[in-house]
């Protein structure tokens, strides 16, 4: 027959109680932290799926915001081209006018007056900057790409060399990056007055510059022949503004995928990481019931002796 | 034939003395009822040599009552020692568990306050300095973060040398070693030796007297365990209750003899000295016996105080990663720092910028030998953020940002994060893998507690019971010495 001492029947008692009242205790923790886990050793290959997932998720956060600053970088850089478009569509309108036989020197002085202003307005607009930077300056971000002198216009920003020293890249992927930014030289050209009729230079600059020349001259020939380079000059900028709108495209992608993955991941890691309130909730019920039980057990237990019945 | 009187009324006596002497030791069990270690004694009775009477022309023999040979303990040393070897395991692994459980305080881990997080905000801040490399504040809130960086590793890395220096001491201060919970834990053990072969002293000069020493031998036993908790011993029985105490093959204790004891001394091979500081060694001889204490708080303390194994986190193993870890990221951080160029559009100026993190070498792990470079802290335009571009070109910083994403040789072909991660959870199992250890060892000393308690407990009830028996032995005694008395004094009256 097995005995049971008196102590080790109290002593197995308290360690019921304990053990009880640890595990509720635990429970509890569980519930008020809203965690399950909360310690590395509770979970460790869960806990190590925690760091990569909030890693990811920080990763994620800082792609996304590199999006939006990247997307209102081309938002100014697309509303800038747009007015550059605009500016040399009504030159070329000018340009059919002017050339046409019948108008006098007078009218194209008017009419050269209005080009002028117009090229004033495409340099300007490649002076554009967004948040104090130059746009079309590569990354002399701080230096204006177009100067003027005189009748001349210089570029002052990055080269467009290869492999492009221009592009400023923006991570938005894991070691994916895009860059943002045109090369002002490439979109508009240079140009330099070297006598009464002639110039030399690149782009759309160059050309309207020398049509001013030509309308200055009375020139109607070499103006009908400005014509084919205008289009030459806003097929550039139609190009440029066409990968604008994929560059867009793609980011926009990308952010809606960083969403939704963000959602996503943020559900799975508090799988790992948060309390299930109604599993926790009705364990620490059945746990508490045990714990009552133990207690009236212990009551009945100790309050039965033979020396309730001697006297 | 006759009785002799005086005879009657001595086998009456002894059949009290008897009941008297069994109901004090009753008594003494129920009062020790409650006393760890106390094993129930019983009294043993024998029959009296018997008065041999001619009866008959033969020898009868009449029985003169009982008599007592001994009051023996009730115990089982098999399952003693199967208690004390079940000790020094669950000790070790418990122990382990407590200092496991620090150590994943100290990570911070996951609650977000940790390495983690600061890695992540340092890559961070690269990023939107590679965005922006010319606006301010994106410079200095990198250059905050790396200080961040480092002063979080250094800081975590802080704590796990105060944790590993509280188990062993600190190399270079020899006072520290005797304070350490390894030399305190040390004499206690010589404490419990000492006062082992004393009682054993005690134990032998009653034992050979002819007595059963209960009560010391349940201290003794009360003893060995509790040493059994500290240190893994194996106990040998010998003659007279003797026994004798040897930690692998060296005698600490031989019967009332003291032989040996332990102390705690600074390692003084320096290639060893940091990645285990203390060792013990036996007072008499100097022996190193650091290797085959292998269980109890003491041989818990030893590993967790030393350089880790692949299953074991330490203190020691995990500040030895991060270390690895932080110098790997300073290197790489450094080395694109020195390529690349300043907000000025000058390259760096080697001694001077070329650096994000100063080094200046260290006795031990190069991590304490970090600081942040403050001519850049200072002047955060000395950050070369750029390849050359111009103020706007953040292409250097990115591939700072960058750095996450790859593999280095220097920690295992692994990514900081990964290598990282993979050392928390690595820890996260050596705790998790102590703490079941300890609860399986627990189970089975309660196992064996059982069966112990089963055999040298106390129960009241059973006392109880007995004690009724014998109060009714001695009150039948009383009658029966009445009874006697009542037909001599009506004898008597005769007269």
């Amino acid at each position: 027959m097995q005995r049971i001492s008196t102590a080790y029947q109290s002593q197995r008692s308290i360690a019921d109680i304990q053990s009880k009242t640890v595990s509720i205790a635990k429970l509890q923790k569980n519930l008020s932290s809203g965690k399950k886990l909360l310690n590395p050793s509770d979970d460790p290959t869960g806990l190590a799926q925690l760091l990569y997932g909030r890693s990811e998720l920080k990763n994620n956060e800082r792609y996304t915001s590199n999006i939006d600053s990247a997307l209102s970088e081309l938002t100014s850089t697309e509303s800038a081209m747009s007015g550059m478009k605009d500016a040399i569509q009504r030159i070329k309108e000018l340009t059919v006018q002017a050339a046409n036989d019948t108008l006098s020197q007078t009218q194209l002085d008017s009419i050269n007056l209005e080009v002028n202003n117009l090229f004033d307005t495409l340099v300007q607009l490649g002076n554009s900057n967004y948040n104090g930077n130059y746009l079309f300056s590569g990354f002399e971000v701080d230096t204006a790409p177009f100067t003027v002198t005189g009748q001349d216009v210089a570029y002052g920003g990055s080269p467009n060399t290869t492999p492009n020293l221009f592009e400023r890249p923006i991570e938005v992927n894991k070691n994916d990056t895009i860059a943002i930014n045109f090369n002002g030289e490439d979109l508009l050209g240079t140009v330099t007055v070297t006598g009464p009729t002639t110039t030399t230079g690149s782009g759309i600059l160059r050309t309207v510059r020398q049509l001013t020349l030509d309308l200055a001259n009375g020139n109607k020939a070499n103006v009908r022949t400005r014509l084919d380079e205008l289009d030459t000059g806003l097929e550039t900028i139609l190009d440029n503004m066409a990968v604008i709108g994929s560059k867009v495209n793609r980011l926009e992608l990308l952010k809606t995928r960083y969403e939704e993955q963000g959602i996503a991941k943020t559900e799975f890691l508090s799988t790992i990481e948060s309390t299930d309130f109604a599993e926790v909730v009705s364990r620490l019920g059945l746990e508490q019931s045990l714990y009552e039980a133990t207690l009236s057990l212990i009551q009945r237990m100790s309050s039965q002796s033979v020396l309730n019945f001697l006297n | 034939m006759g009785v002799p009187t005086a005879g009657l009324f001595n086998t009456a006596y002894r059949g009290m003395a008897a009941a008297q002497t069994a109901m004090s030791v009753i008594n003494n069990n129920i009062s020790n009822a409650a006393t760890p270690g106390y094993s129930r004694q019983r009294v043993e009775l024998a029959t009296t040599y018997p008065l041999g009477l001619p009866i008959n022309g033969k020898i009868g023999y009449l029985g003169q009552g009982p008599e007592i040979t001994g009051i023996t303990r009730a115990h089982d040393n098999y399952l003693d020692k199967q208690i004390q070897i079940q000790s020094s395991r669950y000790k070790l692994h418990d122990t382990r568990a407590n200092l496991l459980s620090q150590l994943e305080g100290i990570m911070g881990e996951p609650q977000g306050a940790g390495i983690s997080q600061a890695m992540n905000d340092f890559f961070d801040k690269a990023q939107a300095l590679s965005v922006g490399p010319n606006v301010s504040a994106n410079r200095t809130a990198f250059m905050q973060s790396a200080n961040n960086l480092m002063n979080m590793f250094q800081d975590v890395g802080d704590q796990l040398n105060d944790l590993r220096n509280n188990i062993t001491g600190t190399v270079g201060a020899p006072t520290s070693f005797a304070n350490s919970l390894m030399g305190i834990t040390a004499t206690d053990i010589n404490t419990k030796l000492s006062n082992i072969a004393d009682l054993n002293r005690e134990i032998n000069s009653l034992t050979v007297n002819g007595s059963q020493p209960n009560d010391l031998l349940d201290k003794r036993d009360v003893l060995m365990k509790e040493l059994a908790e500290k240190i893994n011993v194996d106990v040998t029985y010998a003659d007279n209750n003797q026994i004798s105490i040897r930690l692998g093959s060296n005698v600490l204790v031989n019967g009332s003899q003291l032989v040996n004891t332990l102390n705690v001394v600074a390692n003084t091979n320096v290639a060893t000295q940091y990645s285990q500081p203390a060792l013990v060694q036996l007072v008499n001889g100097g022996t190193d016996v650091t290797s085959t204490i292998t269980g109890g708080e003491l041989g818990a303390y030893i590993t967790m105080g030393g350089a880790g194994s692949a299953t074991l986190t330490t203190p020691r193993s995990l500040l030895v990663e991060l270390d690895d870890l932080f110098n790997e990221i300073a290197t790489q951080v450094n080395t694109l720092q020195g390529a690349g160029i300043q907000l000025d559009g000058t390259g760096t100026t080697a001694g001077t910028d070329d650096r994000i993190y100063n080094f200046t070498a260290t006795p031990d792990l190069a991590l304490f030998g970090w600081s942040i470079n403050n001519n850049i802290m200072n002047d955060t335009t000395l950050i070369a953020a750029g390849q050359g571009g111009g103020v706007g070109d953040g292409r250097q910083a990115l591939e700072i940002a960058q750095l996450k994403n790859q593999t280095f040789a220097g920690i295992a072909n692994q990514s900081f994060e990964s290598y990282f991660n993979n050392t928390i959870s690595d820890m996260g199992v050596s705790s998790q893998g102590e703490q079941r250890f300890a609860e399986n060892f627990a189970s089975i000393i309660e196992q064996y507690t059982q069966r112990q308690q089963s055999i040298q407990g106390v129960n009241v009830e059973e006392e109880m019971v007995n004690l009724l028996k014998f109060q009714r032995g001695f009150e039948a005694s009383s009658r029966a010495l009445r009874a006697m008395d009542e037909t001599i004094q009506g004898i008597l009256s005769l007269l």
